[in-house]
């Protein structure tokens, strides 16, 4: 029989308080596992790129900027590719349909952020065929529904037409898929020329300029530089990073970081804590087996970790059970919750069963270190 | 059957002072369920504070014309025909009129801007709304607390308490909103609703400013009494082609309201009931401890002639009792800590709104018997187990 063995069998000495043990740090990682996809995901900031810029209106980012900005903005040395863009946001049929189409050169689209939106020679053509085309993100055309070669009305909350309706119809082009799954996916990518020459107000202006700098440039800098070219004139703007602007616009709608926090920690003491006391009880409770070990010449080290063991046995079993089903749950989702199970969120996940399992180990694994035989033995 | 009821009161008088013995395993099971408690009661509070807040900015004798084929402020336009044709009425539409005879509206327009408070480096997004002056008295609970109103045709703003709080914004400064500055002359109060995460000014002033040159979004009405709505609205449809809604301000909210806080509690009731299923474990095994802690006295009392009814009592009132300690403290913690708590989210208009969670009486009822449920079902089950004790083999066990 070996080590392993050993620690296992005392595992399952009393099944149901294991398994009970077991559905405990289930459930903990299981939370853990939901929430961290949550964060991680498209949802959260973690897919946005550090590097490529948005400048926008220092009024708000409903307010417009006017297109002539671009020449001054590819005047910098450091900008590599510039694109721009009206944002429309409104719904499908019904008003919780909400769905963004970002309306855009196509051909600047794909130098700026071709890369990480997945866009494919053959997709550009698509959406180059006709003025009123759209791409469609994954995400966006699995939750909705939408497949290539159909005809959409798109009613805009904000962004009205010349003849004042705000029914704005495109024909569905292709989709694309994105980098990886931490990209956001949940818009339409639709054209400028179209939106700008049939909307009622702000002709000729922009909602967004999107940056990419060189490679070479510090994109902080010329953050700064760019706000500077336009500080007195008559619409300042902000320029932050795809990320920076994510984090603080998901910032507004909650805190979610904090929220999740919480709750993981929450969810992590109450299981630490039974864990522990559940062990030292159980450990206290076998004393005279202990003795017996130590009796046959176990050394004290090695009964220690064989308490050691048993307790990172049962959270190996009840993490990896609490992982898989957060797995599971996430590939069932709803793709709008953008839940994204990547492998960091795994690593970080498989690193604190680790350390926990050391750590609620530990009291109970000292107690059997320090018993001696001949207390144990008296016990009976 | 009295008889019974003395050997329960026995049984769990013995369990309970034989709790020290067991103490930090029964800590955690408090400590577990108390925990339990504050995540539900949190969202609750959260959800509920976010109504709270809606509701109470909603008016059930205001009606708010809305067109466009929406029935929110954003993305609703109404023709200037249609405002003409409504004011030039003279017989009776349900609307309260001035002295001198004309309807008691306001033609309001929402424009979302980013105010940068001195030293953040975030924006926070507003909504900015410009009304003609009968706007504010039509609202119901709105009054100047510092200050005065907006004077027509000025850059004038007034700014709602919580907002002005929160930014440190005083009546006589400046700020700048859009391209152009404005300046505060006043503050209002509108009890802790919706309102007043706003700031209001004078219509044109706004119109020009964001070049909304004859646009008006939405148009409020102060109703002759709360059951002339549904006159308005058959009067409406005699008017124009155009489709109008006209909803009572009450409905309005409480219809935004009803998505966000069915969201928070969405997301709240599956934690909190995932974290109830952990507990629940946990609250199995401090007890299946506790038999096992007990085996020798549980199976000498049944010896003596104890009922079984009694062995199940006594464990399973010390469970209850347990979780109920929890829950108290749950509620304590969740009610010290979350009651009055500052929040914000983006609501209606798609602008900031500060809200306050509540930590109310159903809130407390509905966490308190989530935590009193981990108790019942998680002590059954080891109670069960301490009336099937064998008595002979637990006896021999500690010959």
């Amino acid at each position: 029989m070996t080590f392993l063995d050993l620690a296992r069998k005392n595992a399952w000495r009393k099944p149901l308080r294991t398994a009970l043990l077991v559905i405990c740090i289930a459930v903990a990682f299981l939370i853990y596992g939901l929430t961290a996809s949550f964060v991680n995901g498209s949802q959260g900031a973690s897919g946005a790129s550090d590097d490529i810029l948005g400048v926008m209106s220092a009024a708000g980012r409903t307010q417009p900027l006017p297109i002539s900005y671009m020449n001054r903005i590819e005047g910098d040395p450091d900008v590599a590719a510039l694109n721009y863009m009206i944002r429309l946001r409104g719904f499908v049929v019904a008003e919780k349909n909400v769905v963004s189409v970002s309306a855009v050169d196509p051909q600047r689209v794909m130098e700026v952020s071709g890369k990480e939106l997945g866009l494919t020679p053959q997709l550009l053509d698509a959406l180059n065929l006709q003025r009123d085309k759209v791409l469609v993100g994954r995400a966006l055309a699995d939750a909705q529904g939408l497949q290539v070669g159909q005809n959409i009305t798109v009613t805009g909350f904000d962004l009205a037409r010349q003849d004042g309706s705000r029914n704005w119809s495109f024909g569905i082009a292709g989709i694309f898929d994105g980098e990886n799954a931490s990209t956001d996916t949940y818009f339409m990518l639709g054209r400028y020329d179209y939106l700008n020459a049939a909307r009622a107000r702000n002709r000729d202006t922009v909602d967004a300029f999107v940056v990419r700098p060189k490679v070479s440039a510090s994109a902080g800098e010329l953050a700064v530089r760019i706000d500077q070219m336009f500080a007195n004139s008559a619409a300042p703007t902000r320029t932050q990073s795809e990320k920076q602007f994510l984090e603080a616009f998901l910032r507004q709608y909650a805190d979610v970081g904090l929220i999740v926090d919480l709750v993981v920690s929450a969810a992590f003491i109450t299981l630490l804590m039974i864990v522990i006391n559940t062990m030292v009880f159980a450990v206290r409770e076998r004393t005279f087996e202990i003795g017996v070990l130590k009796a046959l010449g176990f050394s004290g080290m090695q009964v220690m970790l064989l308490v050691l063991g048993e307790t990172l046995f049962v959270f190996a079993v009840g993490g990896s059970i609490g992982l898989v089903l957060a797995k599971l749950l996430v590939a069932i989702s709803d793709p709008a919750l953008g839940l994204v199970f990547s492998m960091p969120v795994l690593a970080k996940a498989l690193a604190i069963i680790a350390f926990l399992g050391l750590a609620t180990g530990a009291l109970p694994a000292f107690n059997a270190l320090r018993t001696p035989v001949i207390v144990a033995f008296r016990g009976r | 059957m009295s008889s019974h009821i003395r050997q329960s009161f026995v049984m769990t008088r013995a369990n309970i002072f034989s709790l020290p013995r067991r103490v930090s395993i029964s800590l955690s099971m408090v400590l577990s369920v108390a925990l339990v408690v504050c995540v539900l009661a949190g969202f609750l509070s959260m959800a509920k504070g976010f109504e709270t807040a809606l509701q109470s900015a909603g008016s059930p004798s205001v009606a708010v014309l809305l067109g466009g084929g929406t029935n929110q402020e954003t993305g609703s336009d109404i023709p200037a025909s249609v405002i003409r044709t409504l004011e030039a009425k003279t017989d009776d539409i349900g609307v309260a009129r001035h002295d001198d005879g004309s309807l008691i509206l306001s033609r309001e327009i929402v424009v979302t801007v980013d105010v940068k408070p001195v030293g953040a480096d975030a924006g926070r997004t507003i909504a900015l709304r410009g009304m003609d002056a009968a706007g504010s008295s039509i609202r119901d609970n709105v009054h100047v607390s510092d200050g005065r109103l907006f004077a027509s045709g000025t850059r004038e703003i007034v700014v709602g308490d919580r907002f002005a709080r929160e930014l440190g914004l005083l009546v006589g400064e400046t700020i700048r909103l859009g391209t152009v500055d404005w300046l505060v002359v006043g503050r209002f109060s509108a009890q802790g609703s919706a309102f007043e995460s706003e700031i209001w000014a004078d219509l044109d002033a706004v119109r020009s400013a964001f070049d909304r040159q004859g646009q008006v979004q939405s148009l409020r009405l102060r109703l002759a009494e709360a059951t002339s709505l549904p006159l308005l609205q058959s009067q409406l449809s005699t008017i124009t082609t155009t489709p109008l809604i006209a909803v009572s301000e009450a409905d309005l909210y409480a219809a935004q309201s009803g998505r966000t806080a069915s969201l928070i509690r969405l997301f709240g009731w599956p934690l909190a009931l995932l974290m109830a299923i952990g507990a629940t474990a946990g609250a199995l095994n401090t007890m299946m401890n506790s038999v096992s802690d007990r085996t020798v006295e549980i199976a000498t009392v049944r010896a003596l002639g104890f009922s079984r009814l009694s062995a199940f009592m006594g464990t399973w009132i010390e469970a209850i009792l347990l979780a109920a300690i929890g829950v108290a403290c749950g509620l304590t913690i969740s009610w010290l800590a979350f009651n009055g708590w500052q929040a914000s989210t983006i609501g209606a208009n798609n602008a900031r709104m500060a809200f306050q969670l509540v930590v109310t009486g159903d809130v407390m009822l509905i966490a308190g018997m989530l935590g009193l449920a981990i108790g019942v079902i998680g002590g059954a089950l080891p109670a069960i187990a301490a009336t099937r004790l064998p008595l002979a083999t637990a006896l021999r066990s500690r010959g």
